[in-house]
């Protein structure tokens, strides 16, 4: 019992309406972390396809501004 | 012809009649290039996510157009060359675009929540008078234990 992984769910699959797009960039910020790296599938649960489109919309974003390459990380 | 898409950020400095007469410019070039202009869209002037040109500020507008695929190096070569152009981005679209929305621009959702925030903090406002009632009666009732 103790090493059954929970079942993955792909939010995306599941909510069709949620569209990728690298405009929407207040919805790609929940797959980036706080320094600002893509969150890997394995952690979400996101299917293959949907990943990719993910991570070509997140690039976009950081290449027109929308997002950050990454976020200064205060050096304590 | 193909289907594009455009978003490109024009230097802060550059606002209302000349931010108007550099996308007309962008206009001209696409058209001398016998491409043809479906939509354009003026988010207005934002926050970068990081400096460009050590510009912290940009306004960004977007443009769906048609074009030949041969004329999209030339005009992305213009486009760099343009000192009032700080970025730009190129996309080609597989099919036509969705032209119905008035705007893309997702901080004018963020608006949109924002209000219903409002609305929440509103709710909750009526939700502490009903409260405050409710004290004065508990109030009341213990005046009365008094009494």
């Amino acid at each position: 019992m103790a090493f059954t992984s929970r079942k993955k769910i792909c939010k995306y699959c599941e909510n069709k309406k949620i569209k990728i797009d690298y405009k929407d960039y207040k919805n790609l910020k929940r797959s980036i972390t706080e320094q600002g790296k893509i969150i890997p599938r394995r952690v979400t649960g996101t299917c293959a396809k949907h990943q990719r489109e993910l991570v070509t919309a997140i690039k976009r974003a950081r290449n027109i501004a929308l997002l950050p390459y990454s976020y200064d990380v205060i050096q304590n | 012809m193909r289907y594009y898409e455009m978003l490109f950020i024009v230097h802060p400095n550059y606002e209302q009649d000349q931010l108007d007469a550099i996308v007309n410019a962008v206009k001209k070039e696409i058209t001398a290039k016998n491409g043809k202009i479906l939509k354009v869209d003026n988010w207005g002037k934002r926050k970068l996510a990081y400096l460009i040109n050590k510009q912290r500020y940009g306004s960004y507008v977007l443009m769906y157009f048609e074009a030949e695929p041969a004329t999209i190096k030339d005009l992305y070569e213009w486009m760099e060359i343009q000192s009032q152009i700080l970025h730009q981005l190129v996309i080609r679209l597989e099919n036509e675009p969705d032209l119905s929305a008035e705007s893309e621009n997702p901080d004018a959702a963020y608006v949109r929540s924002d209000q219903t925030n409002d609305e929440k903090k509103h709710d909750s406002g009526e939700g502490k008078k009903d409260y405050n009632s409710d004290d004065e009666e508990e109030e009341s009732e213990e005046n009365e234990v008094e009494a």
